[in-house]
Order: C-alpha cells, then structure tokens, then sequence
C-alpha cells in the first residue's frame, strides 16, 4: 500500500499544479496547531528551489475566489519569510505587495514583522534594503521604517543618521516616511534621544504636509516613551503639528488620545483635546479613538474637561454627531450615577437638542430596573423657577419613553423647587402628560414615591394621583360601546399592521444581536424541551435536554397617543425644541 | 321569518313602538286607517282605528288597543293609565256610543287587543270572561298577540310573492351579523336596494315597497336594540330614509289615498330613522360628550385612527341631528309654539354637545381625512344655526388649521386624501415628496376652512389658508362641490358620479371676492333649488346623503350665512337654508 504523501511533498505538488495557495490554506486548516511548522516547510522547500513562494505569494489577493482568508495565509508567509535565503529586493517586493494589497485594514502592517526578522538576521540586509530604498524611493519608501527598525536592532547610530538625513530627502514620500521610521528606531534601554533627532522632527513639523505632520506626532510621542526629560519639547511639537495638519494628523492624535490615555500628561492632553475639537464627524475611527480617551479622562479625577469637550464637540455638529458615537463614554456617564445626574442637569439646561438627544441615548442604554435620576442641585439657583420647569419638560420631551426616568427627574425637581407656583407647574406636568399617559408604571412610582415625600410635594403627589384615580374611575364608568368599537375588517387590518411592523423590527433587532452571530437558529414546533447530543473530546456523545424557557417583556404603551397624537407629538416637540433666551 | 318577525314584536317595549308598526300593517292588509296614534292622545281607549275587510269578509271597523310586550296581571287591570281593562271599557262605554265617526256607525265592530308578546296566563281567564261578558251581536273581540301580528306582517308585507328569496336572505343576514355592523348593513343595503328597484311597478306596489323598508328596518333595529350594538340600524337607517325618499316623493303634493299612504309610509321610516338616530346618540355619545377622553377610550382601540374615524363620524351625527331639530323647529305650525321651543332648545342642546365632544377628545382637533371636511361642515351649520357658537368656531377651525400645516411640514399624520384603512394606518407611509403630494393631491378641508373663515370674518384664519395654499401646498386642488342638473337622480341613492366642482378657487383675492366666486355658482345654477328634497321642505335629507355617501355639503345651505354676513350681523338659525 503507497505510503501516504508528505506535506511538502503535497506542497510541491500543489505548486506544479498552480495551486500552492490552496494547498497552504488546506494545511493550515488540517493541523491548525502546526502554522510554525507549515511556515518552516514552505521556506525551506522554497531554499531548495522546489517551490518559489515570493511568486506564488505574489499571487495572493484579498478577495480571492477560491476561499482563501487572505490574512491567514499571509501570516503563513510572515512567519516564513524570515527563514528563507531570498535576495532582499525581492522579499521586499512581496512585502510591498502583501501590504499594499491589504489596504485599510488595521492589520494590513503586520507583515513587517516577517520583513523585520528577516532583516535582522543579516545586518547587510537592512543596509540593502535602505540602498535599494534611496536609489527608488517611488517603489520602496513604505518599507524604510521597517528597514530603520530590523537595523536599529544592531546599528542604532547608523539608522538614527539615515532617518535624520533621509528627513531631508528631495522626494516626498521618503520624507514622510524617514519621520514616521524615527518612531521606530531601537534603542538601548534608558537611551537618551539625541537632540538632533528631535531637531530634525522640529524642522519637519514646518513642512506643509498632512502625512509629516501625522508622523511627527507620532515619533514625538515614540521618543517620549523612550526618553522623558524630553516632554516639554515634544507637548510643543505635537502642540505645533496638531495646529498644522488635518484629518491624517488628527488620527494620529486620536489614536494618541485614545491609545495612551492613561499615559500621556495632563498638558499633552489638553492640547490633544483643543486640536480634536477640529475632528471631522464623518470621521467615525477618529470618534472612536476620541471616546476611549474621554472615557479614560472621565475615570481620572478631573471629568469636567471630558464633559466639556464632549459637550463642545457635540454642539459643533449637532446635525451628524451623536452619543452613540461615544459609547464608551455614554456608557461610564449613565453608570455614574452622580456624573449622569450632572450632564442630564447640564444639558438639559443647555436646551440643545442634540445634548438632550444624548442624554435621552445615554438613558435608553439602560436595562433592568427603572433608571431613576435625581437632579444636580449644583448646576442650579433654587429661586430659578423657571429653569427648574424648564428642566422638567425636557426631561419629559426626551424620557417620554422611559416615563418613569421622567417622573423621577420631575419629582426631584418639585423637591428642590422653592415657590409654590413652580410646583403646582411640576405637579401639572406630572399629571399631564406623565400619569395621563402611563397611569400604570409612572402611577406606580408615583404612588412608592409618595411616602418618603415630605410638606409640600407630598401634598402635590397626593393630589394628581386623586386626580388621575378621578380621571381614570370617571372612564372606568363608561360601559362598553360597542357601536364605537372599530369593525372586524378594521381591527384585522390593524393586527396585520402591527404584526408587519413587529416582524420588521425583530428582523431588524435580530440583525444586530449577538445571540445570532454566537448562536444557530433552531426553530423548534413542539414539546418543552430540546434534545440534543453533546460530542466528547474522546468521541463520545452524551444525550442532554434542555427544557424551553420562554421570555416575555411588557411595556406600557402611552395611552396618550391614539387618543391625541397630534398634541402628545406636538408638546413633547415644543418640550425638546424650547430655549431660555438669556 | 315568523319567528324573526316574532321576536322583534316581543321586544317592542315601548307603547309607541307598536303604535307606529300597526296603522301601516292595517293599511297594508287594506284597511282604511282612519285614526292613527298620536302620543298622549288617546281617544278613549282606541290607538288605531280603521275600517275595511280582511280576508273578504264584510266591511268591519277595528278598534286597536295596543299594549306592547305580554300582558301582565298589572296590565291587565293595574293603576297605570295605559291598563287594558280600563282602556277597552272606556272603547265600550264612550268610543262606540259617542266618538265612532259617524259614517261607520252601524258597522260591525272588532276591537283588537294588539299585543307584542303573549297573554300571561294568569291573565288569561280574566281576559277570556272579560271578552266573553262584553261580546254582542254587533261587538266582538280578537287577541292579535305576537303570535298572529307575526303572521299577519308576514303575510301582508314579507310573503314570499311581495319579499323575494334573496331579500328575505338578505335581512336574516343582518340580523345575524349585527355585531359586525359593516357586514349586516352590507346585506341590509341589499335589501333596501332591491326593494326600493321599483320605478318600473305601480303605485301600490311602491307603497308597499316603503311600508316593507320600514318594517324591516324596525325589526333591525329592534334585533339591533336587543344585541346591544345598533350601529347597524343607525347606517341602514340613513341609507333606508334615503333609498324610500325617491319612491315618496313621487307622491308629494298629491292628495289621493294612494298618495297618503306613500307618505304615511315615508314618515314611517322618517319615524323609525328619527327613534334610531335619538337612541343612537341618547345612549352611545351624548351622556359621555362631558367627560374627559371619555367617548375616545370608548372606541377601545390603540391605533388613533380608529378615534379619529369614529369621533368625526360622531361629529357629523350629532351636527345631522342637530339640523333635523332645526328643521323640525322650522316647520313647526304656529300654535305649536311649546313643540318648537322644546326642538329649538335640542338644536341648543346638540350644539353644546357638538362644543363639549371637541373640547374633551382632542382627536377632533385634526382630520385624518380630507373628506371629514363633511362632518366638520355639519357641525358648523349646527354650531352656527345656535346662535353663539362663532367664537368657539372660529377657535376650532383656527386649531384644526394650524394642526394640519405643522403636521404637513412635520411629516406627522397631516390630512390625507387616502381613503383605505390600511393607507390610514400606515399614513405617513413615506416622507418623499411624491408621497406627500399624493396624500394631498386635493382638499376641500381647508376650501371649507376658507370658506367659513370668511364667513364669520376671520381675516387672520382666511390668509392663513391663503399663505398655506401659496406656500405649502401649491399642488393641492384645492375644491368646493356644487350640485347639477344629474344631482337629483342620484343624490339619495348615489347610483352614479354627479355635480360639479370648482377648482379654481383663489384665494389671493379679497375674501369677498372669494365668497363672490363661490357663492356665484349657487346662484347661477338651479339644480339645488330644484332638488326633490329641497323642493318639498326635506332639505336635510340632502345633509343626510351628504353624510353617508361622503359628498360635500353643498354650499347653497349656508347662502343664508352668507346674506346675513353682508348685513353685517351676527348669524341666525333662520338663515340656514
């Protein structure tokens, strides 16, 4: 019986038949645990001329038909290439290839690393390279960092000087990357940064150039990690290039911001926080950098800078901006109870309406238990009795949804609230539209609140709920009419309606839910359990049950609205759109 | 269907209920009714009086003492003034001696105890001595229990030769389906209209054909009354009123029997109609129209345009009802001055009700459809005719107004010209262009807006439906409807597409000249004048077409305003049409 072929020899046979990729990625697949072991097989295969892998990776796409997971079977190629005996142009080429064919991806530079090992392992390596770099910069300027970096490893005098000079070159491209190379020069540890470099990034940053002044962030930032006494010159030089550049060097910053949050000095943020003030909105990685980083500022104890950047920013561009681009902050500020109640006051009071669309975001974040939120007395005068009502009807026109949320808010104003007009106006508003429209749970939260009141909101609470009970008994007197009932074809068309529109909706939510992208959908038709077989590491099956649970949610739904539409929308608008003239 | 005729006579509770039955089931058994009841009139003892043979025998005068449901031991000899016994000696003691009509004395008499139901059985031998003891050579008695008015009806009215098969379906079908209003006025629509498809018979027969309509829109709205459900009865009985008008106006003016008989027939159903609209609005909307949100609740629905449909349905009811007891005022003769103070003070009263149903369901306060410009102007005309309700309309219409543009331009649910329910439920359904100017592609909501802004001289709210059409909604047609020369052939039974529209209207011009250009029509054409309705004192049957067949009112009804408007003076109810 023939002897089962070998993987190489699988290899070399697959790349005769114009199909090494696919026989890479079938290996890959069958011995999961073995990619070291593949990359090994395939460098050397190829150092003995049997298969020529810089060719075939050549071939390599991102979108390839043939099933292939482009950054699988380029890591593959990374973690061969440094054992291979290849000419360094051509390393360089595929790398180039590699890299460039994987675009925008955040992983599309990781393939440097092959470069970099390979470099390392031969200092005349690097020196080639940098030669074939200067003689076509065109071609090759995307790998000098790499370059600088697998050198530095054992020549940091000799790569610090090629940065320096080649930040001076003729050709753009090649600036712009010896700026960003400084960043990844190798250096002894506690290694001072020689003033030169710095020089040389300071005479950068008056160039005229988005992508210089991005890379001067970042080598300012690199060579303050490496030396500190260095963190006046470099808040100045990123200072310098966050004034100059634009959406590439705001990125930077970003990430910056974002990355290193819990790292950089107070000073350095503050004038990360004035040049990301300038972020483009459509920029969405940008706003997620940002979040981590005013997520990370909130946690640190000076949060109004966050609050107050976040509010300016949110103000700049109300129509593109929202909080949901800054969950993470959202997020912390809804779980601080304190901070919550303090942004809901603050912007609240603002009268913005993409500041209280935040609050009412950060608000439908929350599951569980009724959220409830208690004003922040420090943001206001007890004697203003106007915004105290103002107050109110925004946190209506936003929580209508959420009216227990609501009815807290309004509650906690009617306590601090001083004169007896501003509370029978809070009482009103409580009544109508709250209890009119949720006579059940906001009733409820009414009616436990009640108690623990004392004077004067007491006596109010104790008022609209007999005002509501009044309401509510008088209709409860009116017996069924069923000449007013809508006829059989209507209401039938109307559970059809709002069948549609809830199958929407759950196909909508369904999309986006974790459960469907962790989990297979089974629809099971009958019986209250689910058999099923669980497979063993040994083999073996095990027969289990699982009993069916089923999920219910109530809601209340606003009484309000079919009754009167119109004046709900329309009052609940007025409550979100209303201003304070100053 | 005897025992469908059966149980509708069982539960006739009220004395005038069977009163107003039986004089057109003697007329129909050919008798010559010639004395009918009239409430709290009755002439010792005797309800209906009438004379002729039944079943060829000689020529009788039956004497009818009427006493609706069964007979009770209490009824039977009680305190109350309608007992029987007492009723039956007084027909004994002074009727036939003293008040017959002097060209029946002589003739045989049969006096008839009616009864809606059965004789109880301990009343029965009471009875049977009393009939016994009092029965002479010229004197005899008959028990017309349930049981053989059943029959009788159903033999006269309903046989199989005067009722065809289909229609006889037709009606066990609305019973059946009273709880589902829209599917029992479906068949009961048939019904009528395949009786009323009598323009190619004989005069009798078109009398029958009303007395038929009558008698089964009582027995629909006695089953209607006992399911507790009469929307069906209310709709059919607009559309019976409707269809029955143009065989009975065939006869007005006329003065033969064949011609009273018509006409006692038409007000038969006028009566029945009458009873149904007043129980309708009595029991379902007027003891509620106080309360807050309550009649909008009631419609226990969530979806606001099963309110919305409903309160402007009622809207346009109780404005109809109100312009029935203006017209009722209006016709009443001059010695009838307490009768016409009591229907001058429902047609207050109605316009109080109209005011408190506004002020307590909000609904009202935007139309979902174009077309409820219908019952808005209704209401109006009733709120105007009142005498002090200018400031609440100008109020109302400045509210509705401002409702819709926001509504318009919020993409909220703005007047739409829609008219499927499901287009409704799902209105807005798209905030594109084309969809909106669709849903809006004509009105006469703001036309009517327009129309009474001018009216009352409401310079602000007339230039804001100017500035409106300028500015919003450019591509509306904006319209008002008149009637023409085909109106009147279709008008009460809605057979075919009639009248005319103008669409030009301009609003730019000063408001006189927009009531100019309006009311031109109205005097340039006659065919309003010369409506059957009009022409003989029924003007609101005109409001009642308009209502159920969703046609605009017309505008010659508010000419009288629009005089009034230049005296300068406030409005007065003689002024409606």
């Amino acid at each position: 019986m023939a002897e089962a072929p070998s993987r190489k020899e699988k290899l070399v046979a697959a790349s005769e038949a114009g199909s090494l990729l696919e026989a890479v990625y079938s290996a890959f697949r069958d011995e999961r645990r073995e990619q070291d072991d593949l990359a090994l097989d395939l460098a050397d295969l190829h150092n003995n001329g049997l298969v020529d892998i810089f060719a075939e990776f050549t071939k390599l796409e991102v979108n390839a038909s043939s099933g292939i997971d482009f950054f699988i079977i380029r890591r593959i190629f990374e973690k061969s290439v440094p054992h291979t005996h290849a000419s360094v142009g051509c390393v360089m080429r595929t790398v180039l290839q590699l890299f460039r064919c994987a675009g925008q991806d955040g992983a599309a530079g990781s393939i440097f690393a092959g470069y970099i090992n390979f470099c390392a392992k031969d200092s005349q390596r690097p020196r080639e390279a940098l030669k074939l770099i200067e003689a076509d910069p065109n071609q090759f300027a995307d790998m000098l960092p790499a370059t600088i970096h697998a050198g530095s490893l054992t020549d940091n005098p000799h790569y610090l000087e090629a940065a320096i000079r080649l930040s001076q070159h003729s050709e753009k491209v090649l600036r712009q990357r010896a700026i960003t190379a400084m960043s990844h020069l190798q250096w002894q540890n506690g290694s001072r940064v020689p003033d030169s470099l710095i020089t040389a990034l300071e005479r950068s940053c008056h160039e005229e150039d988005d992508e210089i002044q991005a890379a001067v962030i970042k080598s300012a930032y690199t060579l303050y990690q490496q030396d500190k006494t260095l963190e006046l010159r470099m808040i100045s030089l990123i200072g310098d290039a966050i004034s100059k550049g634009n959406d590439l060097t705001l990125e930077e910053a970003s990430m910056l911001f974002g990355c290193h949050a819990n790292e950089i000095p107070m000073p350095l943020k503050d004038i990360l926080l004035r040049g990301l003030i300038r972020v483009n909105p459509k920029h969405h990685v940008l706003l997620e950098n940002i979040d981590y980083g005013l997520a990370c500022l909130l946690k640190q104890c000076d949060n109004e800078k966050a609050l107050l950047f976040l509010e300016e920013l949110l103000l700049m561009h109300p129509q593109s901006l929202s909080i949901r681009l800054f969950a993470t902050t959202a997020e912390y500020i809804r779980r601080d109870t304190a901070l919550l109640s303090r942004v809901m006051t603050r912007w609240f009071l603002n009268g913005s309406p993409v500041l209280g669309q935040s609050v009412k975001e950060m608000g439908a974040t929350h599951h569980g238990e009724d959220l409830l939120i208690e004003i922040d007395t420090t943001q206001l005068q007890q004697n203003d009795s106007v915004r105290i009502v103002f107050i109110a009807r925004k946190a209506i026109g936003y929580f209508f949804l959420q009216p227990v949320t609501a009815a807290s808010i309004v509650i906690s104003l009617m306590r601090y609230a001083s004169d007896e007009k501003a509370l029978e106006e809070l009482a009103q508003l409580l009544f109508d539209p709250l209890l009119l429209s949720y006579p059940g749970c906001v009733g409820d939260y009414v009616k436990a609140q009640c108690p623990s009141e004392a004077g004067q909101v007491k006596e109010e609470l104790k008022k609209v709920l007999s005002t509501i009970t009044c309401y509510l008994d008088k209709l409860a007197g009116v017996p069924s009419l069923p000449a007013l009932h809508p006829s059989q074809t209507q209401r039938e068309s109307y559970r059809r309606y709002i069948s549609d529109l809830t199958a929407v909706s759950f196909r909508a939510a369904e999309k986006e839910s974790l459960l469907s992208l962790i989990c297979t959908k089974q629809t099971l038709l009958y019986g209250r359990k689910s058999i099923y077989f669980q497979h063993t590491a040994a083999g073996e099956t095990t027969r289990m049950e699982a009993p069916l649970l089923s999920n219910r949610v109530e809601i209340e739904t606003p009484r309000m609205d079919p009754i009167d539409p119109y004046g709900l929308d329309f009052i609940l608008r007025v409550f979100r759109a209303e201003r304070i003239c100053q | 269907m005897k025992l469908i005729i059966r149980e509708y006579l069982a539960s006739l509770k009220e004395r005038g209920e069977l009163d107003a039955v039986l004089p057109d089931l003697l007329s129909q058994l050919g008798l010559n009714v010639y004395s009918r009841p009239a409430r709290g009139t009755r002439q010792d003892g005797v309800d209906v009086g009438a004379v002729g043979s039944l079943d060829g025998g000689p020529e009788k005068v039956y004497l009818l003492s009427i006493k609706p449901g069964d007979l009770t031991r209490r009824d039977w000899d009680g305190n109350s003034a309608q007992s029987l016994r007492p009723s039956l000696n007084e027909i004994l003691d002074s009727y036939i001696p003293h008040r017959m009509p002097a060209e029946h004395r002589g003739k045989d008499v049969v006096i008839c105890i009616a009864i809606g139901g059965d004789v109880q059985e301990q009343v029965r031998p009471l009875l049977t001595g009393y009939m016994a003891e009092n029965t002479k050579s010229c004197i005899s008695f008959e028990e017309w229990n349930g049981d053989k008015l059943a029959e009788l009806i159903q033999s006269s009215l309903l046989s199989e030769e005067l009722l065809p098969q289909n229609a006889r379906k037709d009606i066990r079908k609305s019973l059946a389906m009273l709880d589902q209003p829209d599917v029992s006025c479906r068949h009961f629509t048939q019904l009528v209209k395949s009786l009323s498809d009598v323009d190619k018979h004989g005069d009798l027969e078109r009398v029958t054909a009303i007395r038929q309509m009558s008698i089964c829109l009582w027995i629909l709205f006695a089953w209607a009354r006992e399911a507790g459900n009469i929307e069906a009865a209310y709709r059919s009985s607009e559309f019976a009123l409707l269809h029955a008008w143009p065989i009975a106006k065939k006869f007005a003016g006329q003065n033969n029997k064949t011609s009273l008989a018509a006409t006692s027939a038409f007000y038969s159903i006028f009566s029945t109609y009458s009873q149904i609209c007043s129980e309708y609005l009595h029991t379902i909307v007027l003891p509620y129209v106080g309360t807050l949100h309550a009649i909008s609740v009631a419609v226990h629905s969530s979806h606001s345009i099963d309110i919305n449909l409903k309160l402007f349905d009622l809207l346009g009811r109780l404005g109809l009802e109100g312009l029935w007891a203006h017209w009722g005022a209006q016709r009443c003769p001059k010695d009838e001055e307490g009768a016409k103070q009591k229907l001058q003070a429902e047609v207050i009263s109605y316009a109080e009700a109209i005011r408190q149903l506004i002020a307590n369901n909000p609904a009202l306060l935007l139309p979902a459809k174009d077309e409820q410009a219908i019952d808005i102007s209704i209401a109006l005309t009733l709120l105007a005719i009142s005498g002090d309700g200018l400031t609440f309309i100008r109020s109302w219409l400045t509210e509705i107004l401002s409702r819709a543009k926001f509504s318009y331009e919020a993409n909220g649910k703005y007047p739409c010209v829609l008219s499927s329910y499901t287009e409704l439920l799902e209105h807005p359904k798209s905030r594109d262009s084309e969809y909106r100017r669709n849903a809006t592609s004509a009105s006469i909501l703001y036309p009517v807006i327009a129309l009474w802004a001018a009216l009352i001289k409401d310079a602000q709210l007339y230039s804001n439906i100017a500035s409106l059409k300028r500015d919003v909604m450019s591509h509306c047609t904006f319209q008002l409807w008149y009637p023409d020369e085909t109106s009147e052939a279709n008008y009460y039974r809605n057979d075919e597409v009639h009248g005319a529209t103008l669409a030009n209207l301009d609003f730019d011009k000063p408001v006189s000249d927009f009531l100019d250009q309006v009311f031109r029509e109205c005097d340039e054409t006659p065919h309003f004048q010369e409506l059957s309705a009009v022409r003989y004192g029924w003007w609101p049957l005109i409001v009642v077409a308009c209502r159920l067949y969703r046609l605009p009112l017309p505008l010659h009804i508010l000419q009288g305003l629009r005089e009034n408007g230049r005296k300068d003076c406030a409005i007065s109810a003689d002024e409606i049409a």
